[in-house]
């Protein structure tokens, strides 16, 4: 490997975004620079000589860094659509978990029939756990196909792990307190029969800080 | 001269698929056909190459791989896919008719 060739490459380089797809061309181009290198060297030109003839053999890449970087702006494009789809996912959901109650209510007012009532309500939980799932593994999706998608998660994760840190915290404190509040109201009031709906309180309370994060990294953005 | 490198530079695309077609084979080698079949007059630059490669990855003609040398740095090898055959056939005939044309058009007469 020349060093020599490296360095000038490494050079033309300089300004390129920090992604898969330059530092796939980039190990193309030393490779096939080297080869050349070696190529002439062997067939008996002087180093010194090859070298300039290898660099001269390069050409214009940086039309073509800027080739491939407007790609890369329609890329861009692409994953803001996915965010703005995948908080309306995320939305349409959270707006289901805090109406099965409502529905429940309104159906056993308006027929008498518990057993309905709570079918209902879980028609509409399992609806939106639906969503929440199906936007989960669809934006996973993406990170595969395109690595600009994961050059984009990757500053993502940097910038936002102190946040993912807070939030992570926010859940593990909630589900133990929830669970504690739960078994005190139920031993307390033995309500047991409508304490249950604690639990969905606390999907509903993630659910939110979960939207409230997502608003804050859009603003920030 | 000029001219010469504007027109073969029109069918960048063409020659790099008819490299493809006897093998599959990496930047430098394909570059160093070009080089021995025109006896060192023409050569592609390497940015050229590159993005003729990006290029026609894109529009599924050809597609790419990374090689297991045991030494050395890796290779990028290409392919050329079923559609990147249709593509070059229909640029042989594309090129041929163009040929003709051009002849019949600047060819002195009666020679």
């Amino acid at each position: 490997m020349n060093e020599r060739i490296r360095a000038h490459i490494e050079g033309l380089f300089e300004n390129a975004p920090k992604s898969n797809k330059f530092t796939e061309l980039k190990e193309e181009l030393l490779s096939n620079c080297n080869c050349k290198y070696d190529d002439l060297v062997a067939g008996g030109t002087p180093p010194d000589d090859a070298y300039k003839q290898v660099i001269a053999g390069i050409g214009d890449v940086s039309e073509l860094i800027s080739q491939l970087q407007t790609g890369q702006s329609a890329d861009a494009e692409l994953i803001e659509k996915g965010r703005v789809r995948s908080a309306l996912l995320v939305s349409v959901s959270v707006g289901l978990f805090i109406l099965s109650p409502a529905v429940y209510m309104f159906i056993s007012y308006l027929l008498h029939r518990d057993e309905f009532a709570i079918l209902a309500m879980f028609g509409c939980i399992a609806a939106g756990v639906g969503l929440l799932i199906y936007n989960s593994m669809t934006k996973v999706r993406y990170q595969k196909t395109d690595d600009t998608m994961i050059e984009e998660f990757r500053e993502w994760k940097v910038q936002n792990e102190q946040s993912k840190n807070f939030r992570g915290l926010i859940s593990s404190v909630l589900w133990p307190l929830i669970l504690i509040t739960y078994f005190l109201i139920s031993f307390f009031s033995g309500a047991w029969h409508i304490t249950w709906v604690l639990f969905i309180v606390g999907v509903l309370i993630e659910g939110i800080i979960g939207i409230i994060f997502e608003l804050r990294k859009g603003k920030d953005k | 001269m000029s001219i010469t490198s504007d027109l073969l530079r029109g069918h960048t695309d063409t020659i790099i698929l008819k490299q493809l077609l006897k093998s599959d084979s990496y930047g430098y080698e394909i570059n160093k056909s070009i080089q021995e079949r025109t006896r060192g007059r023409y050569e592609l630059k390497e940015a050229t190459l590159y993005s003729a490669f990006r290029r026609l990855e894109e529009t599924g003609l050809i597609s790419s791989y990374w090689g297991d040398e045991t030494t050395g740095a890796r290779r990028r090898y290409y392919t050329i896919t079923g559609s990147g055959k249709k593509m070059y056939a229909k640029n042989l005939d594309d090129w041929n008719e163009a040929k003709e044309i051009i002849d019949e058009l600047i060819k002195e007469e009666g020679k």
